[in-house]
């Protein structure tokens, strides 16, 4: 094989890894693929590249996976080990139905995403005392306790209110003075508001996305939904609140994730997601896990 | 506890020791299952799929102190059963490349010696070795799946350029992991 097919042969299999090959390359790659020596290069490349992937998602936390099996497990009742006393015990029934149900709320989210087409991105912080409508699309409004006004580009927000995007297509993006920037997608309802003197910032529900800048030491930027609190610590994250669950997607940094009723913070970091009901445990999931509509939420719209 | 007490628990009756094994277990086994089946999302599939059946099968395994290499056989044995699904899903939609690849994957499967394990130390080891740039280029496509297009706008490259510049990368992981794997000592395991 000249040099130049060689060259060829790589181009094709890098290619092909990263997801860019042409119909036309694939009947080509293939024809190279009935060379043993090169079927072995090509399924070496491939091979590397999910335990690249695999290294950089890390396994799934200790008790995460516990669930799952246990869960998997209480479905087929009859799966205790043959001749023993094994027996599922009640509590673990429920913890399945717990996660039954988050998977149900998951599954209704995604449903509702693909409905709507819709991807909302949103960013904000405690630490300023004003904010600007920077882009405005759609059917935008503020509704403050002086009523409700059509939101326009350049716009200050001032005072409690909330922005509400009114259809799927509507987008509205808020900058804080701090340059963090706010982005709501469609059929989202967002509340700025005040409580013990600091900004309260709480997705009604919805989706936003969010790059935060940088915050002072001690005053963290804090979301709110209706079920979590999540902690900012300079990020770029999405959340999603649907049917009385939060999904929490982080792309970058940290976020210190919380029931709104109290319990402790898990931090979910980079990479990982995690999701909030109003009972059951929230742990950090890796994102690799998520379904692909879901996912998509995470990357960065531009 | 040591693996046979906690078995001998589970066997009768204690259903949550079970969890102690997978706490013991899972990460070791998700390792040594990332590279033996198509992406690596889906072998934490096969780790959950492997603990299931294990659970089921107890009753079979002859040695209470060989149960981590009983799992890891079961979950090779996950791999090769996805492998066949994904080869027979391709043939049927005519996808040739894919279903090439689950006949490769399979043979590789046949061919398997345990100190193939040592790969994924090795990449390990050879991925601290990239310089700064190389490894925040390898997250943003790995962990940020961010397409070519989209790193090419954040670095003020082509997507082209990106391509081949992970590409090499690749190229140089494989010849690092090659290398060190015929300088480990036989004993050694991730």
């Amino acid at each position: 094989m000249s040099i130049a097919e060689y060259n060829r042969f790589d181009d094709l299999v890098s290619r092909y890894l990263d997801t860019t090959l042409g119909a036309d390359e694939e009947h080509e790659l293939l024809q190279y693929l009935s060379d043993e020596a090169l079927a072995v290069r090509f399924f070496e490349m491939t091979k590397l590249n999910a335990e690249i992937g695999g290294l950089l998602a890390g396994s799934m936390p200790d008790e995460a996976m516990i669930n799952l099996v246990l869960s998997d497990l209480v479905g087929n009742e009859n799966s205790a080990p043959a001749g023993s006393a094994a027996r599922i015990p009640a509590s673990v029934r429920t913890k399945s139905k717990k996660y039954t149900s988050v998977l149900l709320a998951l599954a209704a989210m995604l449903i509702g995403l693909i409905a709507v087409s819709a991807v909302f991105h949103f960013r904000a912080s405690t630490s300023v005392t004003g904010a600007d409508v920077t882009a405005i699309s759609g059917d935008v409004s503020f509704i403050s306790p002086s009523g409700e006004v059509q939101l326009t580009e350049g716009r200050p927000l001032k005072g409690e209110g909330t922005v509400k995007t009114k259809d799927s297509d509507s987008r509205a993006t808020i900058e804080l003075k701090d340059g963090t920037r706010i982005e709501l997608m469609g059929n989202t309802s967002f509340t700025v508001g005040f409580f013990e003197g600091k900004r309260r910032l709480t997705l009604d529900w919805g989706i936003l996305r969010s790059t935060v800048a940088r915050q002072p030491e001690g005053a963290p930027l804090v979301f709110n939904t209706p079920e979590a609190l999540m902690t900012v610590r300079g990020t770029e994250l999405a959340i999603v609140e649907k049917n009385s669950t939060t999904l929490l997607i982080v792309t970058k940094g940290t976020v210190a994730l919380r029931r709104s009723s109290g319990g402790t913070d898990v931090l979910i970091q980079a990479g990982y997601y995690g999701h909030v009901e109003k009972t059951g445990k929230y742990l950090p999931w890796p994102i690799a896990r998520l379904p692909q509509a879901l996912r998509d939420l995470a990357l960065p719209s531009n | 506890m040591e693996d046979p007490e906690l078995i001998a628990l589970v066997r009768h009756g204690n259903y949550e020791i079970f969890g102690q094994l997978i706490e013991r277990y899972q990460r070791q086994l998700y390792y040594f299952v990332i590279g033996k089946f198509r992406e690596h999302a889906e072998a934490q599939d096969i780790v959950q799929k492997s603990f299931v059946t294990a659970y089921q099968n107890l009753h079979t395994l002859a040695d209470d102190d060989a149960f981590f290499p009983w799992v890891k056989g079961i979950a090779l044995n996950h791999c090769r059963n996805e492998w066949r699904r994904y080869h027979s899903q391709a043939t049927m939609k005519e996808r040739l490349l894919e279903a090439k690849r689950a006949e490769l994957g399979l043979l590789w499967l046949d061919r398997y010696q345990p100190e193939d394990d040592v790969r994924i130390g090795a990449l390990s080891e050879c991925m601290q070795r990239l310089n700064p740039e190389e490894q925040a280029l390898v997250e943003r496509r790995f962990v940020q799946e961010l397409s070519m297009e989209e790193i090419g706008k954040e670095l003020n490259k082509g997507g082209e350029a990106v391509r081949l510049w992970l590409y090499r990368i690749r190229v140089r992981l494989a010849d690092c992991v090659k290398r060190r794997m015929s300088t480990y000592p036989e004993s050694e395991t991730v």
